[in-house]
């Protein structure tokens, strides 16, 4: 890919990468960091890069990126307790959407990173199994459980509200 | 695709995942109207699809990136070119200004001097004087041709001595006797030339003491090497052939002076000074003073 490609795919690309990046750190420097650590990453190797598979390469950057920061600082447990869900689940139905994101935390650090990559970036099995380095089985096993698991999550704020 | 209750909620999914086929879509549409119970589970897995924010990463300037620009130097041939150029026409000028030195003698900067000098101590410098070198066979055979009118000066710088010895030998052998020879130290080859000039030599005999004093003249005094000097005067006839680069209307090339010049290694340098006499336009009269102009000078080494 040309500098010019590069540039096109921070236009394209950089608000998706860091979105993902701020659902699964929760932390916007983090997020900020990985996603000019992934770009730097795609910037120098752009000459072996195809254009057409920018985006899966860069978002295989930043995946990996992230599972690395997060052991590295042992942020893996974003199971949050009980009594902060009870408190969510008082808001009303119209802030779904942050009922969700908080629902994320239960998910383990797999199923929020394939999730994220099916919900926000419209990945295929066979793109997110590229990115993650699973195979289609595993990425389609993983992400049921991770519907299941936020299913069970909104029923259970249903039945508070 | 074979969906029933028992395994609709993998269908579901795949369903909202967008990986099934549209048909196999269809047949999950027409299974959700059939059992309609399950739209509610339906539409509860719906709602875990997670919804795009407006999250955007700012200021994008730090992400993108440019090229690095090579750096063109578009005179950079031009300028090996004129460097080289540059070099070459210095050593050509270097090269010409050494050739010079070796082959410019000694005798063509001191050419004034040997002609102010002679003119001091020759006060009979009416005629042409032509300055040949022992290697000139041509000028040489010149000088045999000026046998009546012309003078030569032999000039030696080297030990008196030996000068007045073998000189003397020498010009006694070439000019038969009527010269007494006083001016150089001659080696064989020199000898020859003076004995191809020996016709000059013989004409005046009172210009012998002129010569011997004219060691002394620094005529090769810039010379690295000693050298044999031959002053002879020249007929008319040669001068005027010799002079032809002059014009005549400004002067009357009446005079002219060969040379020969010697150096030890038989080297020779020919020369040809001549005499020129001013003329006067109105009169015709010649005036009192005289240059020697040299008209022509060549170096045979």
């Amino acid at each position: 890919m040309t500098a010019e490609d590069y540039n096109d795919c921070v236009k394209l690309y950089a608000d998706g990468l860091y979105r993902f990046m701020l659902k699964s750190t929760r932390s916007v420097e983090d997020a900020r960091d990985l996603v000019q650590s992934s770009f730097e990453k795609l910037w120098e190797h752009r000459k072996e890069v195809n254009a057409l598979k920018s985006k899966a390469y860069l978002f295989t950057i930043g995946y990996h990126k992230m599972i690395d920061l997060n052991r590295k600082n042992s942020r893996l447990e974003f199971r949050e307790s009980m009594p902060e869900v009870a408190e969510t689940t008082r808001v009303n139905s119209q802030r779904l959407k942050e009922i969700l994101e908080k629902a994320l935390t239960r998910l383990n650090e797999k199923q929020r990173s394939l999730v994220l990559l099916k919900d926000y970036e419209g990945y295929s099995y066979e793109e997110i199994a590229e990115i993650t380095g699973l195979n289609i089985s595993q990425v389609k096993v993983t992400l049921h459980r991770a519907r299941l698991v936020l299913k069970e999550w909104l029923v259970s704020v249903e039945n508070v509200l | 695709m074979d969906i029933n209750r028992n395994n609709y909620e993998s269908f579901f999914l795949l369903y909202l995942d967008r990986e099934l086929s549209s048909t196999d879509k269809h047949e999950v549409e027409k299974f959700l109207i059939e059992n309609s119970d399950l739209q509610k589970e339906f539409a509860l897995l719906q709602q875990t699809m997670l919804i795009h924010d407006d999250t955007i990463f700012e200021p994008k300037e730090l992400l993108f990136r440019e090229e690095e620009k090579r750096r063109i130097l578009p005179f950079y041939w031009m300028r090996i070119a004129a460097a080289v150029a540059l070099i070459l026409t210095t050593g050509w000028f270097i090269i010409t200004a050494i050739s010079k030195n070796h082959s410019e003698p000694k005798g063509v900067d001191h050419q004034p001097a040997i002609a102010s000098t002679q003119s001091k101590q020759d006060p009979v410098k009416t005629n042409k004087e032509n300055i040949v070198t022992e290697k000139s066979l041509a000028i040489a055979d010149k000088l045999t041709e000026k046998k009546n009118s012309g003078k030569t000066i032999l000039l030696k710088k080297e030990s008196p001595n030996k000068l007045k010895g073998n000189t003397k030998d020498n010009l006694v052998e070439t000019n038969n006797a009527d010269q007494k020879g006083t001016s150089a130290d001659v080696s064989d080859e020199s000898s020859l030339a003076i004995q191809k000039s020996s016709a000059a030599l013989e004409i005046q005999q009172d210009n012998l003491n002129m010569s011997a004093d004219s060691k002394q003249v620094p005529v090769v005094a810039g010379a690295t090497a000693s050298a044999l000097v031959i002053v002879s005067t020249d007929p008319k006839s040669q001068l005027k052939k010799e002079d032809a680069g002059l014009k005549e209307s400004d002067y009357q090339t009446d005079n002219s002076i060969s040379m020969i010049a010697l150096d030890e290694r038989n080297k020779s340098i020919t020369g040809f000074f001549k005499k020129l006499t001013k003329a006067n336009p109105d009169n015709n009269k010649t005036t009192s003073t005289r240059k020697l102009h040299v008209s022509v000078f060549q170096f045979s080494y």
